[in-house]
C-alpha cells in the first residue's frame, strides 16, 4: 500500500514535470496571445482603427475625436482604449458583444448607425471575442470624448429605436444560398466585417443603405464611390480577378493610378493587411453579385 | 530585323512621339491643373510599366528609366500647384494649401522612392527592385489619401 502511494506519488510528480516542460513559454504562445493575434486580424478586417482614431491631428491610436461628417452631421470617432474613464476598460464581453450585435453603449442606449453595427452585427461570436481580447491588450489611453456635433432631431438617441426597427435586422450573417466555402467567406469579409456597403451603397432618405441597389455605388460627401457590382459598363465588369485583387492590395489600378481619399485608409489598414486568399475571397464575391448598371456621378462642385 | 520587330519598334517610337507631344501640348497651355494631371498621368503609365517588369520577375534594367522618369516629374510636380487651382476640372483637395508643408514633404519622400528603385534597379536586384517598387507605390497613395478627392 505504501509502496503503491509513493510509486503513483512520483507519477504525479513525473507528470506534472512532463506537463511544465511541454508547457509553453508564457510568452507569444498563452492561448491569450493567440486570441489577441487572431483579434488584430479581425480588427484589420474589420477597419475599426480609422474611425476610432484622429490621426489628422496625430491623436492617439484608438483614443477617438475623428471627425466624421455624414448628412444628419458630425459624429466623432469615441474613445475605445481599455481606459476605464474615458474608453471601454470598465465594459464586459457581454457589453461589447451586445454593441456589434445590437448597437448599443454600455448602459443600453442606443448607438448610431455612424458606428457600422449594421454590419458588424454579422460578426461570429468567436470573432468578435478575439477582437475583444485584442481591443483590451492595447494601451488604454485617458482622451475624453468629444461630443457629436448633430442637427435636430438627429441628436436624440432614442429616435434609433425607430430607425432599427425600421431599417437593421440583427444576427449573426447568414449567406443567402449555399455558396461556395470562398463565397461564403468572401461575403463574410464584405458585408460582415469589411463593412463595404457603408461606402459603396446608396442609402435612402434615412440614412440606411439600400437594399435594391447592394454595391451599386454612391455618392459621400463631396465625391462619388464606384460601383462594384459586375456590370460592364459602369462596374467592375470589365475589370479581371488579378487587377481586383491587386487593387485591394496595394491600391494600384490598371493605369498606374493609386486610389487615394477613403479607399487609401480602406487599402492601407484594411484590405492590404488581409492575406492573399482573403483577398481573392472578396475579389470572388463582389464578380457574384447581380451587376447593376448605376453610373455615379459627382455632385456638381460648389 | 524581322518585320514584326520593325513594327513593335515603330509603334513604340509613335507612342513616345504622341506622348512627348501631348505632354507638352497641355503645358504650353499654362494651366496648372492640365499640366499637373498630365505629369501624374505620365507616373501612372510608367508604374505601370514598371509593374509589368516587376512581375515578369526578369532583368529590371527596364525599370531604370521609368523610376527616372517618376522621379523628375515627381521633383517639380509640387510647383504645378499654385494657390487658387483648387477650383475647376479638378480632384486636388484644398487642404493641400491648409498643409502645403506636409503636401511638400510627401512630394519629396515620393521622389526619394522613385530614386531608391532607380537605384536598385541598376544594380539587378529583382527581390529588392519588387519591394522598392511597393513602397514607392505606398508614396503615391498616401498623397492620394490626403490631397486628393473622389
Ligand atoms: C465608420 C466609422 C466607424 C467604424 C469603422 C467603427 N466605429 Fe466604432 N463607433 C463609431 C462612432 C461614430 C461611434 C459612436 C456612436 C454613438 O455615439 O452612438 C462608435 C462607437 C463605438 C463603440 C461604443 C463606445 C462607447 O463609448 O459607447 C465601440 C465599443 C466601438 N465603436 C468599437 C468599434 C470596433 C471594435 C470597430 C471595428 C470592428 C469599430 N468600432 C468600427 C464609428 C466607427
Ligand atoms: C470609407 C468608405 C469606403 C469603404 C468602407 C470602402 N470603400 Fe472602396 N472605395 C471608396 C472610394 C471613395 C473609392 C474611390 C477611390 C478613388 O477614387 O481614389 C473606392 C474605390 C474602390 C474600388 C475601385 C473601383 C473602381 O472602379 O475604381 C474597389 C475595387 C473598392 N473600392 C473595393 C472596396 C472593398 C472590397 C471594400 C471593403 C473591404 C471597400 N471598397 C470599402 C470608399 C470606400
Ligand atoms: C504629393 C502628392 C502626390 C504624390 C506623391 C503623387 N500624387 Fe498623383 N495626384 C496627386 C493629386 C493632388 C492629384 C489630383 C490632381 C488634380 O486632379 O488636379 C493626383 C492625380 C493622379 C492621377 C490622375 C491624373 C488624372 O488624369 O486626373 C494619377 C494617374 C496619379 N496621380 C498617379 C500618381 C502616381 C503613380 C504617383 C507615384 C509615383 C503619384 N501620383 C504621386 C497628388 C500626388
Amino acid at each position: 500500500m505504501g509502496l503503491l502511494l509513493r510509486w503513483s506519488g512520483s507519477a504525479v510528480a513525473g507528470l506534472a514535470l512532463a506537463a511544465a516542460a511541454l508547457a509553453p513559454p508564457a510568452e507569444g504562445q498563452t492561448p491569450d496571445a493567440d486570441a489577441i493575434k487572431r483579434g488584430e486580424y479581425i480588427f484589420n478586417a474589420a477597419g475599426c482603427l480609422g474611425c476610432h482614431t484622429d490621426e489628422k491631428n496625430k491623436g492617439p491610436r484608438l483614443a477617438g475625436g475623428r471627425a466624421l461628417r455624414t448628412p444628419f452631421g458630425t459624429f466623432h470617432g469615441p474613445n475605445i482604449t481599455p481606459d476605464p474613464t474615458h474608453g471601454i476598460g470598465a465594459w464586459t464581453e457581454a457589453q461589447f458583444l451586445r454593441a456589434l450585435r445590437e448597437g448599443r453603449g454600455a448602459d443600453g442606449s442606443h448607438l448610431f448607425p455612424a458606428f457600422p453595427y449594421t454590419s458588424f452585427t454579422g460578426m461570429t461570436d468567436a470573432d468578435a471575442k478575439d477582437l475583444w481580447a485584442y481591443l483590451r491588450a492595447q494601451p488604454a489611453v485617458a482622451q475624453p470624448n468629444k461630443p457629436h456635433d448633430l442637427g435636430f432631431p438627429y441628436n436624440i438617441r432614442a429616435l434609433m429605436m425607430a430607425w432599427n426597427w425600421l431599417f437593421f435586422s440583427p444576427g449573426e450573417f447568414r449567406p443567402d444560398a449555399s455558396p461556395t466555402p470562398e463565397l461564403k467567406r468572401g461575403a463574410y469579409l464584405v458585408n460582415a466585417l469589411g463593412h463595404c456597403g457603408e461606402c459603396h451603397t446608396p442609402r435612402n432618405f434615412f440614412g440606411a443603405t439600400r437594399g435594391d441597389m447592394k454595391m451599386a455605388g454612391a455618392v459621400l460627401g463631396d465625391g462619388a464611390v464606384p460601383n462594384l457590382t459586375p456590370d460592364p459598363d459602369t462596374g467592375i465588369g470589365k475589370w479581371s480577378p488579378d487587377d481586383l485583387v491587386e487593387l485591394l492590395k496595394s491600391g494600384m489600378t490598371p493605369e498606374g493610378d493609386f486610389v487615394g481619399s477613403e479607399m487609401g485608409e480602406v487599402v492601407a489598414n484594411t484590405t492590404g493587411k488581409l492575406t492573399d486568399a482573403d483577398r481573392r475571397a472578396i475579389v470572388a464575391y463582389l464578380r457574384s453579385l447581380p451587376p447593376i448598371r448605376h453610373h455615379v456621378r459627382k455632385p456638381a462642385a460648389k | 530585323m524581322s518585320s514584326w520587330l520593325k513594327r513593335a519598334a515603330l509603334a513604340a517610337a509613335a507612342v513616345t512621339l504622341v506622348g512627348a507631344v501631348g505632354l507638352e501640348a497641355s503645358m504650353a497651355q499654362g494651366d496648372p491643373i492640365a499640366q499637373r494631371k498630365a505629369l501624374m498621368k505620365s507616373n501612372g503609365d510608367a508604374m505601370k510599366a514598371i509593374k509589368a517588369v516587376v512581375d515578369a520577375k526578369g532583368p529590371t534594367a527596364p525599370v531604370v528609366p521609368e523610376a527616372a522618369k517618376i522621379a523628375s516629374n515627381l521633383k517639380s510636380a509640387a510647383a504645378h500647384f499654385p494657390a487658387g487651382s483648387d477650383t475647376g476640372d479638378t480632384k486636388a483637395s484644398p487642404d493641400i494649401w491648409k498643409n502645403l508643408d506636409e503636401f511638400k514633404k510627401l512630394d519629396e519622400s515620393s521622389t526619394a522612392a522613385a530614386m531608391k528603385l532607380e537605384a536598385s534597379a541598376k544594380k539587378g536586384d529583382a527581390a529588392v527592385v519588387a519591394a522598392d517598387f511597393g513602397e514607392l507605390g505606398k508614396s503615391c497613395g498616401a498623397c492620394h489619401q490626403k490631397y486628393r478627392l473622389k
